[in-house]
């Protein structure tokens, strides 16, 4: 079906389907007083053009992960069936989320994609390190979505009162979510979920831990769906973040600094799936990036400057990257997979080297993702992650913040290109450091064919998507709700450059450069194996190795925050809850108690003292009455 | 039409009866029990069907005078409406599933059952009736067999619990039935001051009183609705008056738990709703801050506690503090949008509020079934004990995912569809200031993971023999099967139940709304 309609894309010249709106729903809640309209609640499909990248290539890259998989968990034996099922639920939760046309339903399978990459992270829940790294994902993502939750809460109340696509987006209630003037805080707390649920910093480290899941859950979790929800999740809200644009920087901002920020980690890590895992943070950045940078430059020319060239790149070339970086991750992933199903599950890239010869397969595909990764031409990640710089450079003419975020950028597309060949040449050349015992063969067919397959996607997809019909063509910011008509004299095409565009370009070829410059300083190190002893002694590199291979501290400062917040304070209220306010309580039955005992000591039984009080009471009443007028009260 | 809802209060109440004269032979017992547990079940389900959805009135209404004294006229008066609907159903699903729960119950089974189907009768009344004398007799009618549930069938602080229990709450439902009395007396003098309202002398009914009770003097309206709302809220319970609620779940046997977590405290809040807000609005309104402010510290408070806990029922019980908060704080949030001068209020917090319990409490019931069966088969609770259970209880666990999943408001089931709607009204009274209570959707899902990381996953436990331990039995998950398949069929069309409670709300309220309080 999806691939159906991806052929559709790919020849439609885009004028096929977008914007064609199925405008299905069935009623979920009406949240409004009788009498009066308030907020309701429907669920529905809504498909243009991103639906249907974003459907194509969840489903088609699934779909390889999951043929994949047959091979890769056959050791596993009954436990399979719990592991497709969970498998097909999060890819299915991950088809809704796409297909909503609804935030509220979006954030109903926002959170089902969350259980599902909770369920298989965990998936060997006998392992202590897996359970944790379950909690953490699903906890620090939680985190995020307390914050999409309240966005759409907020959502719920300005504006128009809606949350359906077709008429949040709509120019009335655009102007009147302008008017409320809580857009910006609106629009942040989204992309709160977002960061969340795309690893962005500092809610990264979650993604990380997440690798204690099979290896093929990896590939899905980082290609195919979950932390493509987020950059989906902006890109669909991109109307909003147009009207916004302190919000637009701060996802600029936010993506270019991760962007930054995860590369570095990832050149201090031995562990192969650990790298990949920084990696995507880091390439999930870009997106943010490019997309914060698009909304910027929209927000601030508005549509009277509607000739600006850069006004659909931003959008455009952050889901580009989307698909490119989905395919080629999950290429990563799964060569990365096939290698340590070679290597009896060993991770550790220390203990590989001159793989090359034995895992021929493996190894070549795994160079081309690696090529794609880093952005060497002509490979599928060139072309995007070049667009994504060239978006952010766009922006410099609008705010100085953005030479920033474009340095952000360059700098990181450097150490890409430099810790994924590092990668490869520590993997599969070199001399071999495989431990003894350790019989390295080549995955089966059933394993390597997905791998061959995506690795011709991340080369043909740059190509094919810029020269047929134009990516841009198809997945472009419309600004229909700023001048009332898609304006066709801006034609996307050709804001989106195009192959020749690109080659013309001065900046292209700073890139190409950069990246050639990392792939060389890999080589020169790591297939010439040269030693860094002598480097890293020094007390300098070898400190910022340290901080870099733990991570900046960050899990600690994590697990500091958690046990301070979660623990200690649940400790304290829990022994207030005992001795304070219980004890309080007690304390008032003990009081009763007490007095009781007292009473109950004049119940003495003797008939003289009973009438001795009895006399004592008579007369004090008398006393009282005889002076009651006295006292005139 | 048959007297439905008298049926469905009587059939329990012959079973209670059979129950006490039968011997203690538990393949008996428990037959009997089912069966008259299970009429109301069918009655109840007969009263979904036979509801009218589009009708708010009260329905299946049945009148009986009691007491016909001209000072101290009393009157059994039933009915069901939107406000009920879900309280009745819920009723009498958990009764007949705690029944099936307790199957293999060990000690007398008789007196056991018998209990249980006491607290049905009472629960069911005080969901249905439109009498205040009545509502307090039923009110009381639950505290004595669950006094006795959590003396005789609980864990062994069992004494102190069950004495707690019965001397906290029967203390705070003296307090109501003062203000019962209260509202009584001062209905009769502004009748004797007002004649051309043609009302009678005296009356207990709910609809009567309520015609007039929202003009009383200010004063008094706030004393008496603090009054009832203490009664009220050390039942559901709110912070400061909770800590009975936490020893009470942990020692009751899991049955007498399941209904006091799924039924009892609903009686609380369903009393705020039914009683004391219609009632004396402008009480409610100026101790408003008050509510809202507990609602929040219980909200927190409660999930904090809870994390703290390692005994996971104990757990479980701090956290329907934090969830009951949420109807404090839906039912605060519609207060807050009272007007007094003007009679306006937007009653959609009432409604979430009731959706809210409906939700917990079929939620709740959940949890507690599966803390009973790991106490059941791993003969502990304390999850530092329990480790890797997954294995050995895959049912079990599956289930208890379930159970937590929808506790801590996973969409697609019931619950997240109550706690987004709480958020809903929240903001629409108190704006940003959601950012407070949404806290609690993160401290939530950390202490349910974290219970399940410890108990559930991880390696097996050197501290269990696990060739004892195997799975639950039918009569174990085919409960908590039927809920968690209530619980997603209400997460996917909540709007089925929702609907109903929403319009039946403005018509229970429409004695005040659109008119000037004093």
């Amino acid at each position: 079906m999806s691939l159906l309609i991806l052929y559709f894309e790919f020849t439609g010249n885009g004028a096929g389907i977008y914007p064609a709106a199925f405008q299905q729903h069935i009623a979920f809640l009406n949240l409004s007083q009788p009498g009066s309209t308030g907020a309701v609640l429907n669920l529905g499909i809504y498909v243009d053009w991103l639906t249907v990248v974003m459907v194509a290539v969840v489903s088609s890259v699934s779909l390889l992960i999951v043929i994949y998989s047959v091979g890769y968990m056959h050791e596993e034996g009954r436990r399979r069936k719990r592991f497709f099922g969970v498998l097909s639920m999060f890819v299915g939760s991950m088809l809704g989320l796409v297909l909503a046309n609804n935030l509220l339903e979006l954030y109903l399978f926002w959170e089902l994609v969350g259980l599902g990459s909770y369920l298989l992270i965990g998936f060997w829940y006998e392992k202590p390190s897996a359970a944790r790294a379950a909690k953490k994902a699903f906890v620090v993502t939680r985190f995020g979505d307390m914050f999409l939750l309240f966005g759409i809460v907020l959502l719920l109340n300005i504006g128009q009162h809606t949350l359906s696509y077709s008429q949040l987006f709509s120019p009335g209630s655009i102007s009147a979510l302008n008017g409320s003037g809580l857009l910006t805080i609106a629009t942040l707390a989204l992309f709160g979920g977002a960061m969340g649920k795309s690893a962005q910093f500092p809610l990264h480290d979650w993604l990380v831990d997440a690798m204690e899941g099979p290896t093929p859950v990896s590939a899905m979790i980082h290609g195919a769906t979950m932390v493509n929800a987020g950059v989906y999740l902006v890109a669909r809200i991109y109307p909003l973040f147009t009207q916004t644009p302190a919000s637009a920087l701060f996802v600029s901002f936010i993506g270019a600094f991760t962007a930054l920020f995860a590369a570095t980690m990832a050149l201090a890590t031995y562990d192969i799936k650990r790298v990949l895992a920084f990696s995507t943070i880091s390439q999930l950045g870009y997106m943010f990036m490019a997309l914060g940078a698009g909304a910027y430059i929209l927000s601030s020319t508005g549509p009277a400057t509607l000739g600006s060239p850069n006004y659909s790149l931003g959008y455009s070339a952050g889901m580009f990257h989307l698909v490119n970086q989905a395919i080629f991750k999950a290429l990563l992933f799964l060569a990365a997979g096939s290698v340590m199903h070679a290597m009896g599950g060993i991770q550790d890239m220390r203990q590989m080297g001159a793989l090359r010869s034995k895992l021929r397969i493996t190894s070549v595909t795994m160079l081309f993702g690696s090529l794609s990764l880093a952005g060497i031409i002509p490979f599928s990640g060139f072309f995007s992650k070049d667009a994504t710089l060239e978006a952010a450079f766009g922006g410099i003419s609008y705010s100085w913040v953005f030479a920033l975020i474009w340095l952000f950028g360059i700098a990181a597309a450097f150490l890409t290109a430099l810790y994924i060949f590092r990668l490869w040449f520590m993997t599969f050349t070199g001399s071999s450091r495989v431990p003894e015992g350790v019989h390295v063969h080549e995955s089966p067919a059933v394993m390597t064919g997905p791998l061959v397959i995506l690795a011709i996607l991340s080369l043909v997809v740059g190509f094919s998507v810029l020269g047929v019909a134009g990516f841009g063509m198809a997945v472009h910011y419309p600004i229909t709700f700023a001048s009332g008509v898609l304006t066709s004299a801006a034609t996307p095409y050709t804001q989106f450059g195009g192959v020749l565009g690109l080659l013309a370009d001065p900046l292209t070829y700073l890139s190409l450069a950069l990246a050639f410059g990392g792939a060389f300083v890999a080589y020169s190190v790591w297939y010439r194996e040269r030693s860094m002893e002598a480097f890293m002694s020094k007390p300098v590199p070898r400190r910022i190795f340290h901080i870099l291979s733990e991570r900046y501290y960050f899990p600690q400062a994590y697990d500091r925050i958690g046990m301070w917040f979660g623990y200690g304070i649940s400790r304290g209220l829990d022994y207030f809850d005992r001795k304070g306010v219980d004890g309080l309580i007690n304390g008032v039955g003990a009081f009763f108690m007490g007095i009781s005992q007292r009473i109950r000591k004049s119940e003495t039984g003797f008939v003289q003292s009973y009438v001795s009080v009895i006399v004592v009471a008579v007369i004090i009443i008398v006393a009282l009455l005889l002076f009651y007028p006295v006292l005139g009260v | 039409m048959f007297p439905l809802i008298s049926l469905m209060i009587l059939v329990p109440f012959i079973g209670f009866a059979l129950l006490l004269v039968l011997p203690a032979r538990l393949e008996m017992n428990r037959l009997v029990g089912a069966l008259f547990s299970g009429i109301p079940l069918v009655l109840g389900v007969y009263m979904l069907l036979a509801f009218n959805y589009g009708n708010p009135q009260m329905q299946m209404t049945e009148q009986y005078t009691w007491i016909s004294t001209a000072y101290f006229p009393i009157t059994y008066s039933v009915g069901v409406d939107g406000i009920a609907l879900p309280m009745v159903f819920l009723s009498v699903l958990l009764s007949f599933l705690v029944v099936i729960f307790s199957w293999d119950v060990k000690a007398r089974s008789n007196q056991y059952f018998s209990m249980i189907l006491l607290t049905e009768v009472g629960v069911i009344g005080v969901f249905t009736v439109t009498n205040y004398f009545i509502f307090y007799l039923f009110w009381e009618a639950v505290l004595i067999p669950m006094f006795f549930i959590i003396l005789v069938w609980g864990s062994p602080r069992r004494v102190y619990s069950a004495t707690k229990f019965f001397i906290y709450t029967h203390a705070s439902s003296l307090v109501m039935l003062l203000s019962f009395f209260a509202l009584y007396f001062q209905y009769h003098s502004y009748v004797v001051a007002h004649p051309s309202l043609n009302l009678p002398a005296f009356s207990f009914s709910m609809s009567v009183i309520n015609q007039v009770s929202p003009l009383f003097p200010q004063f008094f309206q706030i004393i008496v609705f603090v009054g009832l709302f203490f009664g009220f809220i050390v039942k559901m319970p709110v912070f400061p008056f909770h800590t009975w609620l936490p020893d009470a779940h942990t020692d009751a046997p899991t049955g007498g738990s399941v209904l006091l977590a799924g039924l009892l405290i609903k009686m609380g809040s369903f009393g705020i709703i039914r009683i004391a807000i219609p009632a004396l609005p402008a009480g409610a309104k100026m101790i408003e801050d008050w509510i809202v402010v507990l609602a929040v510290i219980s909200i927190l408070y409660g999930a904090w506690v809870s994390l703290a806990q390692k005994d996971i029922k104990r757990m479980i019980a701090n956290s329907s503090i934090s969830h009951m908060g949420l109807v404090l704080l839906a039912i605060a949030a519609s207060v807050f949008t009272l007007n007094l001068s003007t009679g306006r209020m937007n009653t959609l917090g009432i409604a979430v509020a009731d959706f809210q319990m409906f939700a917990h409490g079929l939620i709740t019931a959940v949890l507690f079934m599966s803390a009973g069966v790991i106490q059941h088969h791993a003969g502990t609770r304390e999850m530092d004990r329990l480790s890797g259970l997954g294995r050995h209880m895959p049912m079990l666990s599956t289930f208890m995912l379930a159970g937590f999943l929808a506790s801590l408001g996973l969409p697609g089931m019931v619950g997240f569809v109550a706690e987004f709607s709480v958020f809903y009204v929240t903001y629409l009274s108190f704006n940003v200031y959601l950012l407070i209570p949404i806290l609690t959707v993160v401290i939530t899902v950390g202490y349910y993971l974290w219970a399940l990381q410890r108990t559930i996953y991880g390696p097996e436990s050197d501290k269990l023999d696990f060739s004892t331990i195997h799975d639950s039995n039918w009569y174990e998950i085919v409960p908590m099967g039927i809920l968690v398949i209530i619980i997603i069929i209400f997460g996917i069309v909540p709007w089925v139940i929702f609907n109903p409670i929403n319009s039946a709300v403005p018509l229970w309220y429409h004695y005040f709304l659109g008119r000037a309080i004093p």
